[in-house]
């Protein structure tokens, strides 16, 4: 057997060679379309990017958002029909809903400020509000807080499933079960409505929840 | 004499040391008054009177803690000092302390007079007395209050009316003025006043009393 030399046929050197080239065409046909695929997501990340900086860009008035456009960081600045209270709302994020003049704020935060005698407002905010959701209807110039909102000021806390400011009387209020802590004292009713500088407040009752103080150690 | 000239001499030196000492005294004695108040004594006015405050607002605190006002509606306007109010309670009006409660159709409390006011159908209750009148004025801190109008008054053996009854609760007094009438364990009897000791728990009929036995003499 020393010395002895195979040759293989023609034909199989061709059909192993046909082979081969089918392989490495496979392969690199997967390849391309991995590599289209990776292409494809950067293009489709590059949109996302671009829209967000331009959602972005829109922060600062997100009553002139397009029905359904979502906003991060939503700042909302409102007066009262007088121009006594301004109220700087912030929202993680907003929505603009359908057509309806409606702004949806989760969760929503308000620094409020009230004008001097002379209109000029202070640097330091004279309440805050917080609610888990807040709803802005722009027609109606209400204002309404949902979910463990809290209004805080310094000398009062006013905690209610919900808690409204109407810009044209320039009222707080709620109708829902309420609680105000003062000091020394905590109020309780089925609901309240207040003047926007908190200087007179209606706790109201009914006949499930009188409307109720007790005075405690401060 | 010279025995004389000396005693002259005496004289003058005497009047002319003792009138400059007599000006210098004149002068210097609103300073030494005014030295009284130095700036340590001033200071340490200035700290009794805190500490006196302090103790004022502890003994007001301890006045509010465990009272409770209640009502159909509770209107709470803000008072110019800080933290104190007024509640004006509409309907149904309850006021409730540690030792008696009061009930009328309205209520009104100032928390910086310490004044409480009801108003319709008014009724006193504490363990031992019962009041009843149209109107009631009450000094919280005095624990002074003056029921007009309609005044009735139950007490042990005494059921009566008059123009109006006083409440000195830290006399432990009540008096019964104008007009009394009603029954004194059984007996009727009419007076100008009658006198109600608390604390050694005795009634005196005075000024014209007349008390009409059961038998029917006088």
């Amino acid at each position: 057997m020393a010395g002895m030399r195979v040759f293989l046929p023609a034909n199989k050197i061709l059909r192993f060679s046909s082979l081969i080239l089918i392989i490495v065409l496979l392969i690199l046909m997967g390849t391309g379309c991995q590599l289209l695929e990776e292409e494809q997501e950067i293009e489709e990340q590059e949109e996302e990017f671009e829209q967000e900086e331009l959602e972005e860009e829109d922060v600062d008035d997100p009553l002139g958002l397009e029905p359904g456009q979502v906003v991060k960081d939503a700042f909302l600045t409102l007066y009262s029909s007088e121009g006594t209270t301004r109220w700087e709302v912030r929202g993680e994020e907003a929505v603009r809903r359908d057509e309806a003049q409606e702004l949806t704020l989760e969760p929503v935060e308000v620094d409020s400020f009230l004008a001097d005698g002379e209109g000029d407002f202070p640097a330091d905010r004279d309440y805050d509000l917080t609610g888990d959701r807040g709803l802005y209807l722009e027609d109606e110039g209400l204002l309404t807080l949902f979910g463990e909102a809290r209004l805080e000021s310094e000398n009062l806390t006013f905690t209610s499933a919900d808690i409204s400011w109407q810009q044209e009387s320039d009222r707080i209020s709620s109708e829902q079960p309420t609680e105000i802590f003062g000091n020394n004292f905590t109020a309780t009713g089925s609901g309240f409505e207040a003047e926007a500088d908190l200087s007179w407040f209606h706790l109201k009752g009914s006949p499930e929840e009188r409307a109720k103080i007790v005075w405690e150690e401060e | 004499m010279n025995k004389r000239i000396t005693t002259g001499n005496h004289l003058i030196i005497f009047i002319i040391i003792l009138i400059p000492l007599l000006l210098m005294s004149l002068t210097f004695l609103p300073a030494v008054t005014s030295f009284s108040l130095s700036p340590a004594t001033v200071a340490a006015e200035t700290d009794q009177e805190e500490e006196q405050s302090e103790l004022n607002e502890e003994e007001n605190d301890d006045l509010w803690e465990g009272q409770e006002l209640e009502g159909d509606d509770i209107f709470i306007t803000a008072l110019e000092e800080e933290d104190e109010y007024l509640f004006e309670v509409r309907g149904n009006a309850r006021y409730k302390s540690p030792d008696f409660s009061v009930s009328g159709e309205e209520a009104d409390f100032h928390s910086l007079r310490e004044e409480l006011e009801f108003r319709g159908e008014v009724v006193f209750e504490s363990p031992e007395i019962w009041i009843a009148a149209d109107d009631l004025f009450y000094e919280l801190a005095e624990e002074l209050a003056l029921f007009t109008g309609n005044a009735r008054v139950k007490y042990q053996g005494l059921d009566a009316t008059a123009a109006e009854v006083e409440y000195r609760g830290l006399e432990d007094m009540i008096y019964l003025l104008g007009g009394v009438e009603g029954t004194r364990n059984g007996e009727e009897f009419n007076s100008r006043e009658v006198e109600v000791d608390l604390q050694e728990e005795k009634i005196n009929l005075k000024g014209e009393a007349r008390i009409r036995l059961p038998g029917g003499g006088e």
